[in-house]
């Protein structure tokens, strides 16, 4: 688990990672959920904390650990020696937490827990299961079109945010598109508006360009809010794109 | 037919939207590999019958094609993972 961590911790953000966050700039984005524990759209500058969280991590993410009692998290590189050898670090919460009841003479009760992958098995609960649903039930309101991307919908909670969301956006006249390389299943096609087989970075790169047009000719508000990612400002970010003509992330082998 | 992201008009309606929302999965977010997605029951771990979404959830073991090393590491590791996660992970 470690080595995935950190090959995760180097891989960069794609194209399309940073057209996520070029919308959020221009406050179109209102929600990313996604099924990937990389946490590269983190990396890109979305956001899974806060007033207006706009990422949510459905599976959980392999960049942080959480304590299997009291579910501290934190991030993994901070363990990463631990985890290479095969072991659980214990949770410094629980163990301040053993020692005070120690020093006090009172009871300590379980062992303190141990710090384990903060990803999503089968079978577990997410430990961030209402606040989930609470933004669920809010985009399910306020969204106005959906974007399903590199999804072949063959995973249960997956598919009914999916339905439900087009359900609602599109009752109210918005659009639900769905971007992959293959088709979705049979019985989903009715969710969605549009069906297009194509790679989601084609889309990325066209609609930067489009982004950085609209910015130029000031049809659009740039709102960075201090959440820059890893770029200088907006042009940085859209032109940036322009630089991975293979569609490929980056890779920085330390 | 395969529709083009102009015959839709995709590009102007993600510009237009003022709550877009996006989901995202496990594929093309990054390059045209393919996933690599493991379930775990090969690690003795059974999926409970009747879990709710979000609560029970699916909980695969998800890695986005965008870290393409990720993916090759985790395809050639694939048994050795699935041993370290059910050795490690209390159940």
């Amino acid at each position: 688990m470690a080595d995935l961590a950190k090959a995760a911790a180097q891989a960069q953000p794609t194209a399309f990672h940073q057209l996520l966050m070029a919308l959020s700039f221009c406050r179109i984005l209102g929600r990313t959920y996604t099924q990937n524990i990389d946490g590269l759209e983190l990396k890109a500058g979305l956001t899974t904390v806060g007033d207006k969280p706009n990422c949510v991590q459905l599976h959980g993410s392999v960049m942080e650990v959480r304590c299997t009692q009291c579910n501290f998290t934190e991030h993994a590189h901070h363990h990463f020696s631990a985890l290479s050898s095969g072991q659980l670090p214990p949770c410094p919460r629980c163990e301040v937490w053993i020692e005070s009841r120690k020093s006090k003479g009172k009871r300590i009760g379980p062992k303190g827990g141990l710090l384990r992958p903060s990803i999503i098995l089968y079978g577990e609960s997410h430990p961030k299961s209402e606040d989930i649903e609470s933004m669920q039930f809010a985009d399910r309101l306020k969204a106005d079109n959906l974007l399903v991307v590199g999804t072949s919908l063959q995973t249960y909670g997956s598919v009914r945010l999916i339905k439900e969301l087009s359900r609602d956006i599109r009752s109210r006249g918005g659009k639900a598109y769905y971007v992959n390389l293959t088709s979705p299943p049979v019985q989903h096609v009715k969710c969605f508006d549009y069906i297009l087989r194509s790679d989601c970075q084609d889309l990325a790169h066209r609609a930067l360009d489009r982004l950085k047009m609209a910015e130029l000719a000031g049809s659009i508000t740039v709102d960075c809010d201090g959440r820059m990612g890893g770029f200088a400002d907006f042009a940085d970010l859209v032109n940036r794109s322009k630089v991975r003509k293979d569609m490929r992330p980056s890779w920085d082998w330390a | 037919m395969n529709l083009s992201f102009e015959d839709v008009g995709l590009v102007e309606c993600l510009l237009k939207s003022k709550h877009l929302v996006v989901v995202l999965g496990m594929k093309n977010v990054g390059s045209a590999q393919q996933p690599f997605l493991t379930p775990l029951k090969g690690a003795g771990v059974s999926k409970s019958a009747g879990i709710q979404p979000f609560r029970g959830t699916e909980g695969l073991l998800s890695v986005s094609s965008s870290a393409g090393s990720v993916l090759e590491l985790f395809e050639k590791d694939t048994f050795q993972v699935r041993g370290q996660l059910a050795k490690v992970l209390p159940f």
